[in-house]
């Protein structure tokens, strides 16, 4: 589905992905998981040609991403949440929207679709962005990445500052998403969020991934999550109160 | 004269000026708020609209002896084609290859001016040349006759200031660019050709100077060193007005075409000069950010 060949990322001089590799399965939830600055965040922004790898390969099935200007990439089918969610603040909740249907050059949109899974938005539809919740905000930031009708979708802490009910919801759509046979790479500090969602973990450390594992052994291992998140790590209690 | 009519007449002189001036700083207030840019050479944009106007209307006149109205209307239409069609070449070729960066455009902006200025100077000389406006109707008040074409031409900008709100509002080009002004990373994550935004944004700026360009210059000659007066006033309206704010680039526009009309016709242009640049200093000393601007964060 996604193969990612020793890709080296950099911001100017400063090399933040050293030989990434990681192939990613059709139809998976993978968690990337690592201490700040690992490089997390930068491996989506390079498959998603904002901070383009100056070497190496990204293929998606058989197009190579890393070839395509950054504004093509999205109309692989390629959804992005980025953290921090970057609506669109002065624009309103239809026109972030109507942006994502922009992705595909096509007539068709999934605004239905996104509204269903997010009826919320329903009634907020002529607000503008910046005015909305974070929790709203999230809803949306998700539904722009779904109006691309993504093949993959890429999620930049989707949880982060949000309130239980609303970290559940995007986890059941992260879950329902899987069900629908999206592949879905997920950037997640909440060690207890990945074990509900993820099929596997990608641990990133100093800009490289040197080991995946299956969820179900993260749940069995402390010393991997003390290694590579830090003892300071999320606790793995179910039903916590959000970061 | 008595001085209410006298200050109506001065009010037209002054919504003359601002619906031109409003044309011209909302080009440069687009192109900063979109790309971040800001452009030194939007006045020579100004002035070869100016100069292609008198042009085409020439031309039009002399090889194909059309009526001045019809010669006017090739110059309105054919003039800020043109000066877009200029504008997109000093994207491609200098501004695009800058990646964009603010310092280095502005030099290169810089760089832009001289160029088409010279070039102005070379091929069309150094003599002020007037256009026949397209027709000469004056409107009688009961006070004084006024020339209808001024009148025209605060409703051709009115009307043109409208159509970019309808472009900007309600079309998909106008949701794309203002997508890519307030996130350009994430408008690219989202399939919108962001170069291309910018490139067009550049050309439709430069277009709008040369609109207001066409409509004022049966009132003022072209020149070639006609560019630095609607720059200056340009950056004066978008400083107050708030940079990248269009609706305070409007009402900008009229607050300081307004009172140079005013001003002007009471006492002298200079003392008008000398207010605005006042009015900005006092601006940037106690709300940087323009009357409408974002506060940085």
């Amino acid at each position: 589905m996604l193969l990612i060949n020793r890709i080296n990322s950099f911001y100017d001089d400063v090399q933040v992905l050293r030989d990434l590799s990681l192939d990613v399965h059709e139809g998976e939830v993978l968690c990337l998981l690592g201490r700040n600055g690992a490089g997390k965040t930068t491996t989506l922004k390079s498959i998603m040609g904002i901070v383009p790898p100056r070497s190496g390969e990204i293929m998606l099935d058989d197009t190579a991403l890393h070839l395509l200007p950054p504004h093509e990439i999205a109309g692989q089918r390629v959804g992005y949440v980025p953290q921090g969610r970057r609506l669109f603040p002065q624009l309103t909740v239809a026109e972030n929207l109507k942006i994502g249907d922009y992705a595909r050059h096509t007539a068709d949109s999934q605004r239905e679709r996104v509204l269903s899974l997010f009826p919320v938005l329903k009634a907020r539809l002529k607000q503008k962005a910046g005015t909305l919740s974070g929790g709203e905000q999230q809803m949306l930031a998700t539904g722009r990445a779904l109006s691309v009708d993504p093949v993959l979708l890429l999620m930049d802490e989707p949880t982060e500052g949000l309130q239980p009910s609303m970290i559940q919801l995007i986890r059941d759509v992260i879950i329902g998403l899987k069900k629908e046979g999206v592949t879905t790479i997920v950037v997640e500090q909440r060690v207890d969020a990945v074990l509900q969602i993820a099929d596997r973990v990608a641990f990133v450390e100093n800009g490289t991934v040197p080991m995946v594992v299956n969820a179900s052994e993260l749940a069995d291992s402390d010393a991997l999550i003390n290694r590579y998140v830090g003892v300071s790590h999320q606790p793995l209690a179910h039903g916590d109160p959000p970061s | 004269m008595d001085f209410w009519p006298y200050l109506l007449l001065a009010s037209l002189e002054g919504a003359v000026m601002a619906a031109v001036l409003a044309l011209t700083a909302l080009g440069l207030s687009l192109v900063f708020g979109v790309m971040r840019v800001v452009n030194v050479a939007h006045g020579e944009f100004f002035m070869l609209g100016a100069v292609l106007a008198w042009w085409f209307s020439s031309v039009s006149t002399q090889w194909f002896g059309i009526s001045p109205a019809l010669a006017f209307t090739v110059a309105f239409i054919m003039s800020p084609l043109v000066t877009a069609a200029v504008a997109l070449v000093a994207d491609r070729l200098v501004l695009k290859r800058l990646n964009y960066q603010p310092e280095a455009t502005i030099v290169a902006t810089i760089g832009i001016l001289y160029i088409i200025q010279q070039l102005a100077l070379t091929f069309y000389g150094p003599d002020a040349r007037p256009v026949v406006a397209p027709f000469s109707y004056r409107v009688q008040l009961p006070w004084f006759g006024y020339s209808g074409y001024k009148l025209f031409v605060i409703a051709a900008a009115v009307f043109l200031l409208g159509l970019v709100w309808f472009l900007l509002s309600r079309t998909r080009a106008g949701l794309l660019m203002r997508a890519t002004q307030q996130d350009y990373e994430t408008a690219q994550a989202f399939g919108i050709p962001v170069s291309r935004v910018y490139a067009g944004v550049f050309a439709f700026g430069a277009m709008l100077a040369a609109m207001a360009a066409v409509l004022i210059v049966p009132i003022q000659q072209a020149h070639y060193l006609m560019g630095l007066d609607p720059l200056l006033l340009s950056f004066i309206v978008v400083i107050i007005g708030g940079l990248g704010s269009l609706r305070g680039t409007l009402i900008a526009a009229l607050l300081i075409g307004m009172s140079d009309g005013i001003i002007s016709v009471f006492f002298s242009p200079t003392l008008a000069k000398i207010l605005a640049t006042t009015l900005v200093a006092m601006v940037l000393v106690f709300r940087p950010q323009g009357l409408f601007g974002d506060r940085p964060q």
